[in-house]
């Protein structure tokens, strides 16, 4: 039995592209999308990747003969976005709340607390976890590599989606037309693993994508 | 959306109201509901 490789790695990618929008009554209209990716992984024994993008476009370059203008795109936040976002923060600082007033009474009554690193590292140094159960018996075998490098490829077909996807079709009435924008974002994130019996593995994979503007 | 006229080519953001109205019950309800159970917990002990 070969022991597993491990490892952790996260990368921020942003790119610009250009989208050929086409001539409207003499402009000729050029969108620049930025794409921005976030990908997280974590290997070993099991392994998840996720990764987590978004186009949003930024700036209209208009071409009217020898005339060239640009014409910025402001950026709408989504609601649900920010309100999760608040959500979390204040759930975070509960905790930290809660935490301070239990540590405080239990310093109180003399009987002091340790904080969860310390009480794993102790636990570690006695060679138990941390509720104080012998460690269990751990089955290292080989990662299928084939199984990642699968999911690998159909993860970059939501990866590579086309900024031409944040438009929609124009739409003209009288002497002015009508071009839909959105930011589209998306998630992709897959596992595999392997134990027990040595050529054990699987994996899975899900993505989503959302218009919001 | 992007707006081509006579004048030139503006860009408006469109505001969905019924999205922003919906976040804002659904986080000012959270907050409540967070809020009043951690004070509870903190006063009971």
């Amino acid at each position: 039995m070969a022991e597993a490789t491990s490892g952790l790695g996260a990368l921020v990618i942003t790119e610009v592209e250009h989208v050929e929008l086409g001539r409207f009554r003499a402009r000729e209209l050029r969108p620049r999308v930025e794409r921005r990716q976030i990908r997280l992984g974590v290997g070993g024994r099991f392994g998840v990747r996720l990764s987590l993008g978004r186009l949003r476009p930024v700036v209209v370059e208009v071409h009217e003969g020898a005339r060239d203008d640009e014409v910025a795109i402001p950026a709408v936040a989504d609601p649900w976005v920010t309100s999760v976002r608040r959500t979390l923060m204040l759930c975070a600082a509960a905790l930290a709340l809660g935490w301070w007033v239990d540590r405080r009474r239990a310093r109180a009554s003399g009987h002091d607390r340790l904080w969860p690193v310390r009480r794993v590292r102790r636990a570690r140094s006695r060679g138990t976890c941390a509720r104080g159960h012998p460690p269990r018996d751990r089955v290292q075998t080989e990662v299928p590599i084939e199984n990642a490098e699968a999911m690998r490829e159909l993860a970059q077909v939501l990866e590579r989606a086309p900024a031409s996807h944040c438009f929609g079709t124009a739409v003209s009435a009288g002497d002015r037309t009508v071009i839909p924008v959105a930011e589209v974002t998306y998630g992709v994130g897959f596992g595999w693993g392997s134990g027990g019996p040595p050529d054990a593995g699987g994996g899975g994979a899900g993505g989503r994508a959302r218009g919001s503007r | 959306m992007i707006e081509l006229a006579p004048e030139g080519v503006r860009v408006h953001p469109v505001y969905d109201q019924t999205r922003i109205t919906l976040a804002g019950i659904t986080f000012a309800s959270t907050a409540a509901a967070l809020a009043s159970r951690t004070l509870l917990k903190l006063l009971r002990g």
